[in-house]
């Protein structure tokens, strides 16, 4: 399949949801619909630098988050603003995930507050739908729809307009034409988590949240992925992921968390990286 | 650590793969678990009287309530046939035994569709997982499993007709002891007959071909099964009056039935026994994921999963032409939700099938037994709240993945509200269908006066579907029986805490929206007031089946 497609460079697998969303969230449609020229890391890094510095997208101030009333781990507070990529890192059931959750709204924080456009969020809104992207580790599609249908349904839910060419390109994008017709179940669990990367691509959407979404993709699977992440991030999009991918971490995070028991602190991309890559010590 | 075969010789590294030698019989089941077995099987006393406590126990608890509802039944027949002069319905009566010997093939062929679907020669997971890779031969290890479900397939065949020709041909006044015996063993047997008949074919294709081929054969026992009903309702609407069938007269067609079922048993499971060794790996392991779920979900008390393992379709392609847009209708978020929801339906058409089977029932038993206005109010409560169900399957699949429907921009709040519209509509021409229909049969049509004219059971029905809908979307987002508590023991056995609610949240509200029918059916008549109640019930219905969908949507998450 992939021998059929040229690869297209980076640049060229800008999200398809450009063509256009009829509702669009505020701030995120001038962004994207002129979205930088990839002239230069420095004019790249200069214009995200110019758009955070406007009020921040999304804030965690001193969120806690657990199970049954116990806290997972230490209070996060960190703000997220549009054309910014922030990384959850720590290790394995350090709370990453969990803190995610939190911010979708999918778990009531145990203290703090999350805060997307400076309203606490609440995951049953539709303003929080339409303006948030999820990607978690869980199936998520309509039964007994194939996988372009689903694709094509959440994008036409979400007003885009053109929605067959964008559906198309996405999955093109995520190599997923030949099993455009076949239903999500029936796809290996790598091209179930390129589906649903698709599923909050071909949508708009001004917040990404992501758990670990490097997970079970091959290797050009991870080349796509960084691109088309950078591609979202230059375009305007706020993220927060959690990943444990030092590539992910040095390519697309502008910030770090790292997620721990006593304190969660802030760090730049290339600490969060060194702090991955470090062994964890035993019990 | 050196590999050795089982007769002592070392493998190397170079040499072939352990495999059957040539010329040597491949070793059986039995001799492979001889010495597993005794160490598996070791019971205490305490254990071995306990279960046996337990099988009589329920076993005699079952019955029981079985002769209980069967003499119940009976003589609410007997009154209704006694009394059916005095409504002048507008459809003639069909024979009791005919409706009834048509309702039991009909369960008896929907129980076989089942069973095809959950994989008729089918071993456990456990199992599959460790005997499928090894050499051992297939028709040896399937033995026990084809032995144990054709007798189950004869047990249940022959309860379910046994007890609908006790209760039908029973039902006949002045019958003896004698003419009842006959009625009970001769359906029995009958049913037994059936059953292994059936077993035996649906065998078949699971031998032969792929889960695909299963699953179609399920689909055809089902539309058999919808067909027997279909015909049922409509010689009762076209007036076909058959006499009361003595007892005596059954014994020619049956004995001609059991000669027929006995070559098609014959004959369909010497052809699936010299094919059974060739049975696939892949529908061994197909079969067993769906007795796993089937398994899973009895013991969980879960009958929404229950209901989705029996109702499993083959998965496969959609074809589309490329380019072309899929879903062209849909223009935003409602448009959106409605269309996966019809798409969901349109690709599962038996759920159509089902409501409309729903739908004649109640006019079948009154048309055929001149069941009693109780029990069609009974019925139509049932019939209605299984029809809604049965529709109502997109909020039960969306109840499982609630991601799905949070990548669409629609409220939580607003999001049940959209599912239950469309299965609203459907319900109301249901309703405006099934109880009229259901009236005219037991009599309860009179000309065009208000109140019993046909349009005022129309009306009736119209109201009430709406609110099987929100009864239906009530119980799809039910609990889950609380897993992570020990145990209650009941008579009926070891339930988990909170599977009665679990299992009556739906019904419960179907109740309130059926009690103006049931006052209608029970005063022979709709007045407005009674239509105007309706309303009110089914407002009352949709207010708090929405309000619950709302609220637990929030849970799922």
């Amino acid at each position: 399949m992939s021998q059929k497609q040229p690869k297209q460079p980076a640049a060229k697998q800008t999200p398809p949801k450009q063509t256009g969303a009829k509702q669009s969230p505020p701030k995120q449609t001038g962004a994207k619909q002129s979205p930088p020229k990839q002239t230069g890391a420095k004019q790249a890094g200069a214009a995200r630098a110019r758009r955070r510095s406007g009020p921040a997208l999304l804030e965690l101030d001193a969120l806690t988050v657990g199970y049954t009333k116990s806290p997972v781990c230490a209070p996060v507070t960190v703000a997220v603003g549009a054309g910014e990529a922030v990384c959850l890192v720590g290790a394995n059931g350090a709370g990453k995930s969990t803190v995610l959750r939190a911010v979708a709204g999918l778990l009531e924080p145990l203290g703090g507050e999350v805060r997307l456009r400076g309203e606490v969020v609440d995951e049953r809104t539709v303003e929080f739908r339409r303006q948030v992207a999820c990607v978690f580790d869980e199936d998520a599609w309509f039964a007994e729809l194939s996988v372009a249908e689903h694709l094509e349904l959440v994008a036409r839910g979400h007003g885009v307009r053109d929605v067959v060419a964008v559906v198309d390109a996405e999955l093109a994008a995520q190599r997923l034409a030949e099993h455009a017709d076949e239903l999500p179940t029936a796809l290996s669990s790598g091209q179930r988590r390129r589906l649903l990367l698709a599923a909050a691509l071909v949508r708009p959407r001004a917040l990404l949240l992501l758990d670990e979404p490097e997970q079970r993709l091959d290797p050009t699977g991870r080349d796509t992925l960084l691109e088309r992440l950078k591609a979202e991030r230059d375009a305007g999009t706020a993220m927060l992921l959690a990943t444990h991918d030092t590539v992910l971490l040095r390519g697309l995070a502008d910030r770090a968390v790292v997620i721990d028991d006593d304190v969660c602190r802030v760090v730049d991309a290339e600490e969060a990286a060194r702090l991955v890559t470090e062994p964890v010590a035993g019990p | 650590m050196t590999l050795e075969r089982v007769d002592g010789d070392a493998l190397d590294g170079d040499g072939p793969l352990p495999g059957p030698v040539a010329g040597e019989p491949l070793p059986s089941r039995a001799d492979l678990v001889s010495e597993a077995a005794p160490s598996r099987a070791a019971r205490g006393l305490r254990t071995t009287v306990y279960d046996v406590y337990t099988t009589v126990l329920q076993t005699g608890i079952g019955g029981g309530l079985l002769l209980g509802a069967s003499g119940s039944l009976r003589s609410a027949l007997q009154a209704g046939l006694s009394s059916t002069g005095d409504g002048p319905g507008l459809v003639a009566r069909t024979s009791g035994v005919l409706t009834s010997a048509g309702l039991a093939v009909a369960a008896v062929l929907v129980l076989l569709g089942a069973l095809c679907r959950i994989g008729p020669v089918s071993l456990g997971t456990a199992p599959t997982a460790w005997w499928t890779p090894l050499p051992v031969e297939r028709r040896d290890l399937l033995r026990p499993v084809l032995r144990q479900r054709a007798v189950v397939s004869a047990v249940v065949g022959a309860v379910v007709c046994g007890w609908a020709g006790s209760i039908a041909v029973g039902a006949s006044p002045g019958l003896g002891t004698g003419g009842f015996l006959s009625a009970l063993g001769g359906g029995a047997a009958l049913g037994a007959a059936l059953g292994l008949g059936g077993y035996a074919l649906v065998t078949r294709p699971a031998v032969r071909a792929g889960t695909r081929a299963v699953v179609r054969t399920g689909a055809v026992l089902d539309a058999l099964a919808l067909a027997v009903v279909v015909a049922l309702a409509a010689s009762a609407l076209v007036g076909l009056a058959v006499d009361a069938v003595a007892p005596s007269a059954l014994v020619v067609p049956a004995v001609v039935a059991v000669v027929l079922a006995v070559v098609a048993l014959v004959t369909a499971g010497a052809a699936s026994w010299r094919d059974v060794g060739d049975t696939s790996a892949v529908s061994l392991r197909s079969g067993a994921a769906r007795l796993g779920r089937l398994t899973s979900s009895v013991l969980q008390a879960d009958v929404r999963e229950l209901g989705r393992a029996l109702a499993a379709d083959a998965t496969g392609r959609r074809r589309r032409r490329r380019g072309a847009s899929r879903v062209p209708w849909a223009s935003g978020p409602a448009t959106a939700v409605w269309s996966a929801d019809w798409l969901l339906l349109r690709r599962q058409p038996r759920r159509f099938l089902t409501a409309a089977a729903f739908a004649l029932v109640p006019l079948v038993v009154a048309a055929g037994t001149g069941a009693p206005r109780g029990v069609l109010a009974l019925l139509l409560w049932l019939a209605g709240y299984w029809a809604a169900t049965t529709l109502s399957e997109p909020a039960r699949s969306m109840a499982l993945v609630p991601a799905a429907a949070r990548a669409l921009p629609v409220s939580q709040t607003r999001l049940p509200l959209l599912r239950l519209v469309p299965v609203a509509a459907l319900m109301a021409l249901w309703g405006a269908i099934a109880v009229p229909l259901a009236a005219t049969t037991s009599g309860l049509v009179h000309g065009e006066t208000t109140g019993t004219a046909w349009w005022a059971w129309a009306l009736l029905g119209a109201f009430a579907g709406p609110g099987w809908a929100a009864a239906a979307l009530r119980g799809a987002l039910r609990p889950d029986p609380d897993l992570s508590r020990p145990s209650v023991a009941t008579a009926m056995g070891s339930l988990p805490p909170g599977a009665i609610a679990a299992v009556s949240t739906g019904p419960d509200l179907a109740v309130l929206v059926t009690v103006p029918v049931l006052l209608a059916v029970l005063s022979r008549g709709a007045p407005p007031l009674l239509v105007q109640g309706q309303v009110l019930a089914s407002a009352v219905a949709v207010a708090l089946g929405w309000w619950y969908a709302a609220h637990r949507a929030r849970k799922l998450s």
